[in-house]
């Protein structure tokens, strides 16, 4: 409609207290109750804090367009749930306001509104009709919707056999079949394996530019690749509102331990990280605020894919293997014919290379859908998977836009400068930030014949002069 | 557009009876097909698991009729109607009080029940309890259909009026679900009244002319309160009615015949009243829930 409002969501003021002690909140409520049931006005709630209660959420003022995306990050205990279960009409607000243009809806607890006793399908209809669907509608959907959470035989079992990552994937395909004006997702792709994640992931890019989305995650990557804005809550208070990499990076400042004006001054004199490199992590779960940034360089270093090499870091349990590698993956829907081509020479151990020589490579597809946001990466791995190096097209063109149709990337690159050793390449070719195609190609030897300590070899030149005068200003005085 | 405020979060006590009376319409066309499918999910699954599945509708009301029928015929209890068999004089009685006891357990614990629910995803606390009165109203077809095969097989001859049994039964569901619209949002301050509720509704059971009648002129305060309370007349009245025809309500220990109607009309105009104090009270309850 032409002139009409675009905001979707308004808060204004909004606040939400609770106590700590329920039990004492019961008679008065009661009496609340019964007043109000018998239609005597209730003076206004206090506004200041009762004994035993407590701020879970403490003045938010943001408003949200249609068509934008909004990331909420904080630690647990920060008021990210309470905010969404206001909005999702589940809890009332305390002080404040919220005007919500439209229906929300949304997927804010695993397996919620499920009954562990029926079958997939029939909670399907339960669910749909919980969103207000009709019967029409559901019986029109259902196919699609069994196709999308592809739970095979077990959409016919009872929900209570299936597991938490089944739940999401039915979850998951309710929600985003009968859609609402706002959308609100509270850490649910977190238990979803890699190729339903990828799934949801195009779902949600091709559902953007026409819905709003709320977002709560511990994923800052998507938080970073899916919102336009990032909202930053710290014990119920609204830290920071802006763009994601700002709020992202002002959340490396969280801690539980420090107060919201402590943070507030910590982010306002502490220098932030280094741009994009929040954007360059890949974290999967939940990561201790304290540590957030070790936590980001250790999933950035991640190690190659499970099955490339069978020699593997020995320095790795099974269990941490499983949990840091990605598996391979392939979006049949919108690429096909992937070839890959190197320079490399190849003896009877394998590829190797020659230190100081070029290195290039050639990879052809053929993409069945234009990729908005395309990006193609050749991320090098060394033997402990720390990462290398990660030639990538987003440096050549930071929101490359690629048509359907075959393809051909060429990549050359000056001398690898590392160290002598035994290197994984790996392919990532994505509609960011969902991944297309993702393989490990092959691996390498660095032959490098003079060998020294550490991840990088350059050519150094020494000069060795003989010099007994005293140190002078241009020296700093060590000892 | 949806507006929260602060103010929300009081309830809204000046809801009028009419506005209340529309929300509910609204409500339950809106809600249609999710209380239909609640309804279907809660009905069909409560046996899920159990040998005897929907059998147990029957079975439930068959162990007291079977009790006290065996009791009655040993001379514990009297029966007030010569004229009827024992089974066919209690069964009537346990069938209408349980359709009052059940739905008012059901209401009374629907918010309490499915509070995960209201919480996860928003369901509308009205149709909730509409649905646990429908789960009692759907009891209680199939137990007619059962009482009306014993009729026949019994060979009793009704009169005409039990056409109108549907309309007393329905009215003690109305009743039911009227107390239990009002006592599911103090539930969920104080869960001890489900508790309490079940207790009451066990001593309900004996003093609601389920067995015989309470006896009249005996000067005693508690046995007159208990005679005048609805559940008990439209119970022992309707059973009468129903079953042996007006005459035995103008000649033999009823008052009179519009005693049943008044009292079938205050079951129903309870309605109204008791949805609109729902309604004014229920955006109190999510934070105790």
């Amino acid at each position: 409609m032409p002139g009409a409002d675009p905001t979707v969501l308004r808060i204004e003021g909004l606040g939400k207290k609770f106590s700590r002690a329920p039990a004492t909140a019961r008679v008065p409520g009661l009496g609340r109750l019964l007043r109000t049931m018998a239609g005597f006005a209730e003076p206004d709630q206090p506004v200041e804090l009762q004994k035993e209660e407590f701020w879970a959420l403490h003045d938010l003022n943001f408003s949200l367009r249609r068509g934008e995306s909004l990331g909420i990050v904080g630690l647990n205990g920060a008021g990210k749930s309470t905010l969404l279960k206001i909005i999702l009409d589940r809890l009332r607000p305390d002080v404040g306001r919220l005007q919500l243009s439209g229906r929300a809806s949304g997927l804010i607890e695993l397996g919620a509104g499920f009954h562990p006793e029926m079958t997939g399908r029939e909670n399907i209809s339960a669910n749909a009709a919980l969103l207000g669907a009709s019967a029409e509608k559901i019986e029109h959907l259902t196919p699609d919707i069994l196709a999308f959470a592809d739970l095979g035989e077990f959409i016919d079992s009872p929900v209570k056999v299936y597991s938490n990552g089944m739940k999401v994937r039915l979850g998951f395909a309710i929600a985003i079949h009968f859609l609402s004006d706002l959308l609100v997702f509270d850490e649910i792709l977190a238990v979803g394996d890699f190729e339903f994640r990828q799934k949801c992931l195009h779902k949600i890019n091709t559902l953007r530019a026409d819905h709003t989305f709320l977002l709560v995650s511990h994923n800052l990557r998507d938080i970073s690749l899916f919102c336009d804005q990032a909202l930053l809550l710290h014990k119920g208070e609204q830290i920071l509102l802006g763009q994601p990499a700002d709020v992202l990076a002002a959340f490396a400042h969280c801690n539980r331990h420090l107060t919201p004006d402590e943070v507030r001054a910590k982010i306002k004199s502490a220098p932030a990280p280094a741009a994009g490199s929040a954007d360059d992590s890949e974290t999967d779960s939940p990561a201790p605020a304290s540590t957030l940034w070790q936590y980001i360089k250790k999933r950035a270093t991640r190690p190659p894919f499970p099955n490339a090499d069978p020699a593997a870091p020995p320095d790795l349990s099974p269990k941490l293997r499983n949990q840091l590698f990605s598996p391979e993956y392939h979006y049949a829907e919108k690429i096909r014919d992937v070839s890959f081509r190197w320079n490399l020479p190849r003896n009877a151990s394998g590829f190797y290379y020659l230190a100081g020589s070029p290195w290039c490579a050639e990879i052809a597809f053929t993409l069945l859908a234009p990729c908005p946001h395309f990006r193609l990466a050749l991320p090098i791995f060394n033997r402990q998977g720390e990462l290398i190096l990660a030639p990538d097209t987003r440096e050549f063109s930071p929101a490359a836009s690629l048509p359907a149709g075959p393809h051909r990337f060429r990549l050359n690159l000056d001398p690898l400068p590392v160290n002598h050793g035994t290197y994984w390449v790996y392919l990532s070719i994505q509609d960011d930030p969902a991944h297309v195609f993702r393989k490990y190609l092959a691996n390498f030897m660095m032959h490098n014949p003079s060998q020294a300590f550490g991840l990088v070899k350059t050519s150094p030149i020494w000069n060795l002069t003989e010099d007994s005068s005293p140190p002078g200003d241009n020296l700093t005085r060590l000892l | 557009m949806s507006t929260l405020t602060a103010s929300a979060s009081l309830g809204d006590p000046s809801l009028t009876l009419p506005q209340a009376l529309c929300r509910w319409r609204a409500d339950l066309r809106q809600h249609s097909p999710l209380i239909a499918s609640l309804f279907r999910r809660f009905y069909l699954h409560r046996f899920r698991g159990s040998a005897l599945g929907l059998l147990w509708v029957f079975v439930m009301p068959c162990i007291p009729l079977v009790i006290y029928t065996s009791l009655q015929k040993l001379g514990v209890f009297t029966s007030s109607a010569e004229d009827l068999p024992r089974a066919i004089y209690t069964g009537w009685g346990i069938l209408l009080f349980l359709a009052f006891a059940e739905t008012l357990r059901y209401t009374t614990g629907a918010l309490v029940t499915h509070r995960r629910e209201i919480l996860q995803t928003g369901i509308p606390k009205i149709a909730l309890l509409t649905v646990a009165a429908l789960q009692s109203l759907g009891d209680l077809a199939l137990r007619s259909v059962a009482l009306l095969a014993a009729l026949f097989l019994l060979r009793v001859h009704p009169s005409p009026w039990l056409a109108l049994a549907p309309l007393f039964a329905v009215a003690l569901v109305a009743l039911a679900f009227s107390l239990g619209c009002v006592f599911s949002l103090v539930a969920v301050y104080y869960r001890d009244l489900l508790n309490f509720l079940t207790a009451a509704l066990g001593y309900l059971f004996f003093a609601s002319g389920v067995f015989s009648i309470i006896p009249t002129g005996t000067g005693n305060f508690f046995y007159e309160a208990l005679r005048l309370q609805p559940v008990y007349l439209i119970i022992e009245q309707s059973r009468h009615l129903c079953l042996l025809g007006p005459h035995v309500l103008e000649s033999g220990f009823i008052a009179h015949p519009w005693a049943l109607a008044a009292t079938t009309v205050l079951c129903f105009a309870c309605l109204p009243l008791a949805v609109t104090f729902f309604y004014r009270g229920e955006s109190l309850i999510n934070n105790h829930l």
